[in-house]
């Protein structure tokens, strides 16, 4: 099995096998990033908050307005919210006092947990039903951040998981139906949950985030 | 009895006494109860491992052959996942256990486990003798096509496994014309591995292959080199029944057929579809046990596998020193299949066809997802949870609660939420690195939809 080969010398003194060898070593390591290798995982950046004009209170709240009026910071339903949505708020006048935010999971359409723990009266008990046609908040979208302007990619992630089909994807240059897809929102249907703003590849802010409602509203 | 050193019988001479006669006495009792010794009361088999000999250059290679494509790994500082280094000490346990038993053909990549493998491999192999081993490589020049990445690439593999030539080398999963094309025929890196071949630094030249009837015909008829040997896929359910699945892979059939005419070896890969034949839907494991209660599922795959004549070795990725005895066990020596136990497995890979198993082999080339998702480990919880019969199909069903629990749980614990179905976004960027062909971007948004109909229905 041995393999011998002769080394022929070159007149500079360095053999012909190291010089190539030298050679190839540095054209390694000019494109070791270049090569793919199998496995790994990318490392995913967190969310960053949005800043909200308007909090966003949990539905059955009615309002921000009532739900600040009624809450008296117990924490029972940050406790029992189990999509990691509400959380206290850190402003000054409403310490302690929760609002929602959806860094790391949304208000699930299945989900009333919190209305059925608030002893206060600040978020009233609801239906799934109710829930489903009531607007805490709209989706505004943010183009430059989004991933079909910034990568040039296919998405369309907070289409395919909006609970009410409130967002529609059309064509990112009107006179060709295959260029990449941006979303267009109706704030009509919108109820505010979050799914859009939670499963939006771009990080660390998304393009498209929730804006509380002063008033909720039925639809 | 006196058997001390200095009476003239040192400690070894006293052990290996010792275990003669232990083993004479184990001898004696298993002839005393004939059919009572089942192949898994020895640890290794109970016989030599299964030879083969390479008609080129008269290598006697191992039936079993040891892929480094899933070495162990450690957890990453501060981690609990198995994500991080590889686990040298472990691999250099494995390596030293399986030349111990036999094997002696080892197969690794540039591009498996991160990057990490050759290194692995070859701190291993570096503690045995040269000709000890068969060493196999390949120019995985997937994405640095150039002519000079690729050959620095061969000249790393080199260092890295502490060689001054290869055994086997091979085009690294091939497919589709335009492809090999592109990475080995107009940037000359063909060229120069026949060189190295004539050369004698590549021992036997080969290629890996994953894809169609055209491509394999035109590599096999018309490439106009003539090759050592082949790897492709073999195992009992791509034997025939791929046909049946709008598969982008030719069958291993016409594949191996092909080759046994040329008397090309078949060197052979994915014997377990990368465990999954080890953990087959329950329907499939009735039949096996049936059939054996005593066999291993891994070992139908590989008596399988090895049962063909023209197999030079089946390459298997061990990461647990379990399997690599199991696996050490079959082979040791091989007991080809049965006919009747050939048509058992037809009926195994049938059970699979209805159970409807995306066909991922955990091989990661998809990896990683640049939008964080773990794609092997997701289509594995799915697999999982359908052959366990843990998948809640119908709210009516009786057990639906108990295997909605069962899937969204285990879901969480198997994949964090971030690397879940739904963040994918369906670029597309993993559909060519699939060997498997597998839509994996409408897979993601099936499962997606699942989980999100289980959530809803809690």
């Amino acid at each position: 099995m041995e393999t011998n080969h002769e080394e022929s010398i070159s007149p500079q003194g360095m053999s012909r096998k190291k010089f190539l060898w030298i050679g190839a070593l540095f054209a390694f390591t000019a494109t070791v990033k270049a090569s793919k290798v199998d496995g790994g995982l990318a490392v995913i950046e967190n969310k960053k908050a949005p800043k909200r004009a308007t909090p966003i209170v949990p539905p059955g709240a009615l309002s921000h307005r009532n739900f600040s009026k009624h809450c008296t910071g117990c924490q029972l339903c940050v406790s029992a919210c189990p999509n990691q949505v509400l959380r206290p708020s850190p402003g000054l006048v409403s310490l302690l006092q929760p609002e929602m935010s959806y860094e790391r999971g949304y208000c699930r359409p299945e989900c009333t947990r919190c209305s059925h723990v608030c002893p206060a009266g600040a978020i009233r008990p609801i239906t799934r039903a109710e829930k489903s046609a009531t607007q805490i908040g709209h989706a505004v979208w943010v183009k430059e951040n989004c991933v079909v302007t910034r990568d040039g990619v296919h998405c369309g992630n907070c289409a395919r998981h909006c609970p009410v089909g409130a967002i529609q994807m059309v064509p990112s240059d009107a006179k060709n139906e295959r260029s990449p897809k941006f979303p267009v929102i109706d704030p009509e249907r919108c109820i505010g949950c979050g799914a859009c703003e939670n499963l939006c590849p771009s990080r660390p802010s998304s393009a498209i985030y929730v804006e509380g409602n002063q008033m909720h509203r039925i639809v | 009895m006196n058997n001390s050193p200095k009476d003239g019988l040192d400690r070894r001479q006293f052990l290996s006494k010792l275990g003669g006669g232990a083993l004479a006495i184990s001898a004696a009792l298993a002839a005393c109860k004939p059919g009572k010794q089942t192949a898994r009361s020895a640890a290794t088999g109970n016989g030599e491992m299964t030879y083969r000999v390479n008609p080129k250059t008269g290598d006697k290679v191992s039936l079993l052959g040891y892929g480094a494509m899933r070495w162990p790994r450690l957890p990453k500082p501060g981690g609990k996942g198995n994500d991080g280094e590889i686990d040298q000490e472990t691999v250099n346990a494995l390596v030293d256990y399986a030349i111990e038993h036999g094997v002696n053909y080892f197969d690794t990549s540039p591009r498996y486990c991160e990057g990490m493998s050759e290194k692995a491999l070859g701190i291993a192999l570096s503690r045995h003798p040269r000709n000890k081993f068969f060493i196999s490589t390949k120019m995985s020049n997937q994405t640095a096509q150039s002519r000079e990445e690729s050959i620095a690439m061969y000249h790393r593999s080199m260092e890295l496994l502490k060689v001054d030539y290869f055994d086997y080398y091979l085009v690294h999963a091939v497919g589709a014309y335009d492809v090999y094309k592109a990475r080995f025929l107009d940037n000359g890196v063909l060229d120069f591995m026949l060189q190295e071949r004539a050369a004698g630094r590549i021992r036997n030249l080969g290629w890996s292959f994953h894809g169609k009837k055209e491509f394999f015909d035109y590599m096999m008829f018309e490439s106009g080199v003539k090759w050592d040997f082949v790897l492709i896929q073999l195992n009992y359910f791509d034997w025939d029944v791929t046909q049946a699945q709008s598969r982008s892979n030719v069958d291993a059939h016409y594949q191996y057929d092909v080759l046994a005419k040329l008397k090309v070896p078949a060197l052979i890969m994915e014997p377990l579809l990368g465990g999954r034949l080890a953990s087959p839907n329950h329907v499939a494991q009735t039949l096996m046990k049936q059939a054996n209660p005593d066999a291993s599922f891994a070992s139908w795959a590989f008596r399988f596998a090895g049962s063909f004549p023209d197999v030079l070795t089946v390459l298997s990725g061990m990461t647990y020193m379990e399997h690599l005895q199991d696996n050490l066990r079959t082979y040791s020596p091989l007991v080809p299949l049965t006919d009747k136990e050939q048509q058992m497995l037809v009926q195994v890979a049938k059970t699979m066809l209805d159970f409807k198993n995306i066909n991922c082999t955990n091989c990661q080339y998809c990896m990683p997802c640049p939008y964080g998702i773990n794609i092997p480990g997701l289509f594995a919880h799915y697999n999982k949870c359908l052959n366990e019969g843990n998948f809640p199909s119908q709210a009516q069903d009786q057990n639906y609660r108990k295997a909605r629990q069962t899937f969204l749980v285990g879901l969480d614990r198997s994949v964090p939420k971030l690397r879940q179905a739904n963040h994918c976004i369906g670029c597309g960027k993993c559909v060519p690195a699939c060997p498997q062909g597998i839509a994996i971007p409408q897979e993601m948004q099936k499962i997606d939809q699942f989980v999100e109909q289980l959530k809803r229905n809690g």
